[in-house]
């Protein structure tokens, strides 16, 4: 559990305003196998108009983590610890609101209103046999207490915003009458309707095709210009990552193991499994029939850790000797830059090169 | 750069995969609606070369796949494998034919049987074909068949349930490898894997295939991927190949305004290039398979559209060297057609304007 400050230098795109601070968060499950630790003390700040990109594979906590923040998890059997304060006008009278000490009951006031989610399917995550007009205007009548009509009258605003056309004839459509990118639009004006500080957007354009999700990754980026809300951004793509992200947190095995802006995680990663993972991606147009650089076996399960780092066992460098033993904090390497390891990738580490190359071969181009 | 063309392997012409949908309307002599999932395609694979095929979801990049190997009955075309036409093949033949052709699908978590073990999974091509002699040779066979893909052998009696993802995919790989096949389609191989697992089953693939002199038709949404493997890309859009080429050809100069488009979409892993390139923009939604444009079916999304863009069925026409493309501004070559409103094709009589 680190306690160092974080992320508390400015970014570019936001204005310094702190909206939501987060501090040894964690999350486990009561399992046949045991406790499953899937978050295991996650910090990090989050400014206004900001947006911090939560990166990492399957099990690695990312989306998790962010259910714990408005307790969307099942608990029992899970559990989740830790603080999550929520700044903003009015909240709190200025202290703020620790949306983890809420009861269940203060908390259904904050979901929704101030933090907006928007998942990955929108076939799951719209209800078939409603009209969207119904899911659109929900949120607001209740957590704003506008009457139908003027509930109606924002939601036309709110679909015309996210770009559907025809938007008053479509209130009274089904999801299954819009198409995947369509109806993941109407997600994401589900998730503004109530103007939250703060937008979680987990995978969302995942389940959509490149041109679609070009479309959805450029609308999110206006509409957060326009409104200012700080937005964290979970996926699995760095690609995604790298256009829209102001500042980059990669987890692995339930922790942030390196924490960065964009530009600094790209071209000056440091952490063993940030740098292979980059090193592993193809890129369009370079080093074709070539092998690519991969990382030798798999994520460990959220039941058995292994013992000290706990990417030690994938790890191809294994620098220190408390590698095996001891768990590495959180350090800070450079401004705003923290790592998760006893030491650093060196430069003339055979896996730097792919990850120099495309940066350099970026700078060539334009 | 793809100087790995041998002789044709597979070759499609003019293949066309439509679905019947719905029921026809009474009182109206139209035609039972299909989908037309693939509508004229028409491709080469060599020996020992591997094509891409990338497009969006429901552009029948999987159709095309599935008919290649006659998984699915074409309504027309020919496929030919080896000289042969796979479509007029008895069933007989059809069995010999898939020992040399197979298949390794997206899903490893539904392509295993979960009450099979993985190495009866990979013992049942065997047998089908006939191609062990004795319950001892058998299990060595398999038990090769697994470590080629790298996967211990003594995982040979172990169900899927305990395997990764990406163990999965190896076992999957190493069924459609059990027949010593010339040809794989490789439908979204990787797409299923976590990042830092997609490499290792690329790696292996492209090792099998120097090994093996494999021929591969790698299916996949993911361009960067199916880049590094494939030395020729082709570029599906609505049931048509628009664009085929050097797959390094196609990344530094696409000629098609949708690989374009395409292309400048997929995000690139560096900020930087964010930041600073430029989008072709695509304007609304794939049309459906079931109503499509006249003449040229990107029409209804391109920006560049012109005025004989609804009027003539655009071909592939040579652009470069290795390098064709469905495009009129290369030159009006194709079929002339009756234009038509998109949005109404049935409306009959409606004269080209201008």
């Amino acid at each position: 559990m680190s306690a160092a400050p974080t992320g508390s230098t400015p970014v570019p795109g936001a204005d310094g305003t702190r909206v939501l601070s987060v501090r040894d968060l964690e999350v486990s499950f009561a399992t046949k196998r045991g406790r499953a630790h899937v978050v295991r003390g996650l910090d990090f700040d989050l400014h206004r108009g900001e947006t911090l990109a939560i990166v990492g594979e399957s099990g690695s906590g990312k989306s998790v983590s962010t259910l714990a923040l408005t307790k969307l998890l099942p608990i029992p059997p899970g559990r989740i610890d830790g603080s999550a304060r929520l700044t903003g006008e009015g909240l709190g009278g200025g202290e703020g609101v620790d949306l983890l000490a809420l009861s269940e009951r203060d908390l259904t006031g904050y979901r929704g209103r101030h933090v907006g989610y928007v998942f990955q399917d929108p076939m799951t995550s719209l209800n078939p046999v409603h009209t969207i007009g119904r899911q659109l205007t929900e949120g607001m009548r209740h957590h704003l207490s506008l009457s139908e009509r003027d509930a109606r009258d924002r939601a036309v605003e709110l679909l015309e915003q996210v770009g559907i056309p025809g938007a008053a004839e479509r209130l009274d459509d089904y999801p299954h009458q819009f198409s995947g990118g369509m109806r993941q639009r109407v997600v994401i004006a589900i998730g503004l309707s109530c103007d939250p500080e703060v937008l979680i957007a987990d995978e969302a354009t995942t389940a959509l095709d490149v041109t679609t999700q070009a479309q959805i990754t450029e609308l999110v980026g206006s509409l957060q210009e326009e409104l200012g809300m700080a937005v964290v951004w979970i996926t699995h793509d760095l690609g995604v990552v790298a256009g829209i992200a102001d500042r980059i947190a990669v987890m692995y095995a339930g922790e942030v193991v390196e924490e960065a802006d964009a530009d600094t995680l790209f071209a000056d990663p440091r952490h063993p499994y940030t740098v292979g993972l980059l090193a592993s991606l193809p890129i369009v147009g370079e080093g074709a029939g070539q092998h690519l650089a991969s990382i030798a076996g798999l994520p460990p399960g959220p039941t058995d850790l292994p013992p000290g780092c706990a990417f030690h066992p994938r790890c191809g460098l294994r620098l220190d000797p408390r590698c095996e033993t001891e768990r590495p904090p959180l350090r800070e390497v450079g401004p705003g830059h923290r790592v998760r390891s006893f030491y650093e990738v060196p430069d003339d580490d055979p896996h730097r090169e792919p990850v120099r190359a495309r940066v350099t071969g970026g700078e060539g181009e334009a | 750069m793809s100087d790995r063309h041998g002789d044709p392997l597979l070759e499609v012409e003019d293949l066309h995969v439509h679905f019947p949908v719905g029921t026809s309307l009474p009182f109206r002599r139209s035609e039972r609606p299909v989908v037309r999932a693939v509508d004229g395609v028409g491709l080469t694979i060599h020996r020992g070369e591997t094509l891409g095929l990338v497009g969006e979801s429901g552009c029948g990049k999987s159709t095309l796949g599935l008919a290649a190997l006659r998984l699915v009955e074409p309504t027309s075309g020919v496929v030919r494998f080896d000289g042969q036409d796979v479509t007029a093949m008895s069933q007989k033949d059809l069995r010999r034919f898939r020992r040399r052709a197979g298949m390794v699908f997206q899903d490893p978590y539904a392509s295993l049987d979960p009450r099979i073990a993985v190495g009866e999974a990979i013992g049942e091509a065997l047998d089908i074909h006939d191609l062990h002699q004795g319950e001892e040779a058998r299990r060595g066979r398999i038990a090769e068949l697994l470590e080629r893909v790298g996967l211990h052998p003594r995982v040979i009696d172990r169900y899927p349930h305990e395997f990764s993802g990406g163990q999965r995919q190896r076992v999957g790989i190493a069924r459609a490898l059990a027949v010593e096949p010339d040809f794989l389609v490789l439908d979204e191989p990787i797409a299923a894997l976590d990042v830092s697992i997609q490499a290792q089953v690329m790696n292996l693939l492209g090792d099998l295939q120097d090994e093996l002199g494999l021929a591969f038709l790698f299916i996949a949404h993911d361009l960067a991927a199916v880049q590094h493997l494939a030395d020729r890309t082709a570029v599906m859009y609505l049931g048509r190949v628009v664009e085929v080429a050097d797959s390094q050809q196609l990344a530094r100069d696409p000629q098609h305004p949708y690989s374009q488009a395409l292309l400048s979409a997929i995000p690139v892993p560096d900020p930087v290039r964010e930041r600073t390139r430029e989008r072709v923009r695509l304007e609304g939604d794939v049309p459906s398979p079931r109503d499509v444009p006249s003449g040229c079916r990107f029409r209804t999304r391109c920006p560049e559209v012109f005025d004989a863009c609804d009027r003539i069925d655009p071909h592939l026409q040579r652009v470069g060297d290795d390098h064709v493309a469905a495009c009129l501004l290369h030159g009006e070559v194709g079929e002339p057609v009756t234009p038509s409103e998109h949005a109404d094709a049935d409306e009959p009589g409606r004269t080209r304007s201008g």
